[in-house]
């Protein structure tokens, strides 16, 4: 259990930066999740925080204790990755013994025992005891992996994709009996991804990295609700929020490439922070309402079964925009229908920077 | 423009069954997915009808005809890869267009249907680069680009867009089952995603450990899936899915579920005895068929709310069933926190019934 601080960290390898002027603050006990895609400096600042990269400039601090020369062992964190690095001719047992063993901890056997098997009862690997690690699947090789982790009884657990590759339904277990995992230790846990599902469902905290810097940090309720910038809002969520380019004139609003004019409600003016002229509006898939009786009229340009709701894909002139509809709702390819938006949901970004328009809250 | 038949397709190594017993009928101009794990053989039957891979035993017949003894060039089935190879000294407009030109047709005819094809694909304003200046999600959309322009009998598509990144392969999808409307080619397509074969397939065939699991539409296999392994393959978040047991207290029939010692209210059919019913219950709810509400109401148990996902437009939220968990969706923010209690419900009409011994559907509904 610990509370990490990143204070101006920047890190460059060969002249190009991979994280820059990073300010980080984790606290302790929290699911704390960095997100985005690949080079956007994640397992760079996971790195910086187990010691085994050293920032260019700024400071790491653990427990309010400036860390920079530390070496990984004396900051005591535990480090889960997504190549499971188990000893593959050891079984489960001796491999998460193993962390226990080293001389410098001087444990007593019963201590290591007793661990040991609180470890795997956590991990539900207790059946798996005496068989290799050769042996195990995916799923149970990737448990003994944070099993041996938690034997440590570290400071910070800190894991980099450790699900990515494991299968669709296994992944959705591991996601639960992590965030389950949390609550048990009460720990602090930094967990690196570029699957907004896996970060939306467990993290206490998202931070969402975007070319070596920081994009947001909020709640994964904040994050899909009140994106900070087009990024973001593109990232989180799927189907992918729809963003489209709109000239907004005298409180009429005309999307550019659809060529459609839309309605803002009252609380638009403010939520646009007032803009006139182009920006970029967003709307999510489920704000988008389909029936006859809506005030614009489109094509469906696809159809896609989900099972549980169907997304069609709407095209209005050069422009295509994806709602959610039922199931049950029957809409065919190049069939005419109608739609418009929930307005209070429409978010605005500034054409050019690309910043929520929402004016800051105090 | 092609019907295609897999009569008791077989292929093996040694004693181990790569494909067993596979029977599937595609028909003209219809989009096939085979759907399923790695390592079920998905891939192998569609390299068996490209011709790439032979089979040990059966037939393989396009339009009537056994194929199995000739060669790929012969078969007039065009192929993409996971990882195409694109000719590198041509530019992307040269590699889409080479087929056209192999088969010696008019310029401007060639040239329409190039762009066509691009456009489709989002690749227009990449036409005249090479190969080596194109990122890999366009290379692969160049590849699929020079499938579809040569209009083949059948196409064959092997996770042809499974190393693009997560918004291209929703944009690729719906141009390829746009295209495929247009051409109606013939087409089989593996993935071991179950939303790609969702959104794509008139039918489903999945497959598991070198035998076909079912075979149905979107519809079908997702709202009656035949067993286990169909009903936990298809859809996300998984289906939930818990030993059960039916019961009758004071004439109204109840549903345990798990180890729960409250049971939901349940009026619908149940499966007869004769259906295996008798070797224990797997009873199978998908998320969004939970119902959760947050006071009393006839039929639902009190349940406490364990951890909770926020994905956004919709929550998913595990209820405590004694020691294991039922998946709820629910609307965003609808539970609070864990330790909340509410009541829950299953909907009757999309609650399944599995043998626990066999793993297969029972049939609640006795037809």
């Amino acid at each position: 259990m610990a509370h990490v601080r990143l204070e101006g960290i920047s890190k460059a390898f060969g002249g190009e930066a991979a994280v820059s002027d990073l300010d980080l603050d984790i606290e302790d006990g929290q699911f704390f999740v960095l997100l985005g895609p690949t080079g956007a400096g994640k397992t760079t600042t996971l790195r910086l925080i187990a010691g085994l990269e050293r920032p260019d400039s700024g400071a790491v601090y653990i427990d309010h204790q400036n860390v920079n020369r530390w070496s990984p062992a004396q900051r005591d964190v535990a480090l889960v990755l997504q190549q499971f690095s188990l000893y593959p001719r050891y079984t489960v047992r001796e491999n998460l013994e193993f962390p226990l063993k080293s001389p410098a901890r001087r444990l007593a056997r019963s201590t290591i025992a007793d661990r040991v098997a609180r470890a795997a009862a956590i991990v539900r690997v207790e059946h798996l005891m005496d068989r290799k690690t050769d042996r195990l699947s995916g799923g149970e090789m990737q448990r003994v992996s944070i099993g041996r982790a938690i034997v440590r009884q570290p400071r910070i657990f800190l894991m980099d994709e450790p699900l990515s590759n494991l299968d669709a339904k296994l992944r959705e277990a591991l996601r639960a009996e992590l965030k389950d995992l949390k609550i048990k230790l009460g720990a602090t846990f930094l967990f690196v991804t570029h699957d907004q599902i896996e970060a939306m469902s467990m993290a206490d905290r998202i931070a969402v990295l975007h070319a070596g810097r920081i994009a947001q940090v909020g709640t994964p309720y904040e994050m899909y609700n009140e994106p900070s910038d087009v990024f973001v809002a593109g990232f989180v969520g799927t189907p992918t929020m729809n963003l489209l380019k709109a000239e907004i004139r005298d409180g009429i609003a005309v999307a550019t490439d659809g060529r459609f004019q839309f309605k803002l409600d009252g609380g638009a003016r403010e939520r646009f922070g007032g803009a006139n002229g182009p920006l970029t509006v967003g709307i999510r898939a489920e704000d988008i309402r389909i029936g006859p009786h809506e005030a614009i009229e489109a094509i469906a340009h696809g159809v896609e079964n989900q099972g549980v709701e169907k997304i069609v894909t709407l095209r209005i002139n050069d422009c295509l925009l994806r709602a959610t509809v039922p199931a049950a709702h029957p809409i065919a390819i190049e069939e005419r229908i109608r739609f418009s938006f929930v307005e209070e949901r429409l978010h605005g970004f500034d054409a050019k920077t690309g910043l929520n328009l929402r004016p800051k809250q105090q | 423009m092609a019907n295609i038949d897999l009569r008791d397709i077989e292929k093996y190594f040694g004693e181990n069954y790569v494909v067993r017993k596979l029977n599937l009928q595609i028909r003209d101009s219809e989009f096939v997915v085979l759907l399923g794990p790695s390592g079920c053989g998905k891939t192998t039957t569609l390299r068996a009808i490209a011709g790439l891979e032979e089979i040990d035993s059966g037939d393989i017949l396009i339009d009537g005809k056994a194929v199995q003894s000739l060669r790929p060039a012969d078969r007039d089935i065009a192929f993409v890869f996971q990882f195409f190879a694109l000719y590198p000294h041509l530019s992307a407009y040269d590699n889409i267009a080479f087929p056209l030109r192999a088969s010696g047709q008019d310029r401007a005819m060639i040239d329409a249907r190039v762009r066509k094809v691009a456009r489709a694909i989002g690749i227009e304003q990449l036409l005249n680069r090479k190969p080596s200046a194109l990122s890999g999600g366009d290379m692969q959309r160049v590849a699929i680009g020079r499938a579809m322009v040569r209009r083949p009998k059948a196409m064959l598509m092997d996770e042809p867009i499974g190393a693009l990144d997560a918004k291209l392969r929703e944009s690729m999808r719906i141009e390829l089952k746009r295209l495929h409307i247009e051409n109606r080619s013939t087409t089989i397509y593996v993935t071991h995603d179950q939303v790609e074969a969702m959104s794509l397939a008139d039918r489903i065939a999945v497959m598991n450990e070198g035998v076909l699991q079912q075979v149905g539409t979107p519809t079908e296999v997702y709202r009656h899936p035949k067993n286990l392994f169909v009903a936990q393959f298809i859809g996300s978040p998984v289906m939930n899915v818990l030993p059960g047991r039916v019961h009758a207290e004071g004439g109204r029939m109840k549903l345990f579920l798990a180890d729960a010692a409250e049971g939901f209210g349940f009026a619908g059919p149940l499966p007869p005895p004769s259906a295996g019913a008798d070797d224990g219950l797997i009873i199978g709810v998908r998320p969004e068929a939970v119902q959760v509400a947050r006071d009393e109401r006839a039929g639902y148990i009190p349940i406490e709310a364990h951890l909770i996902e926020p994905l956004g437009a919709y929550d998913i939220v595990d209820l405590k069933l004694g020691s294991q968990f039922l998946r709820a969706r629910t609307a965003s923010g609808f539970v609070v926190g864990p330790g909340e209690t509410v009541w829950a419900h299953v909907e009757e009409s999309q609650t399944h019934f599995f043998s626990s011994r066999s793993g297969s559907a029972l049939d609640a509904r006795g037809n």
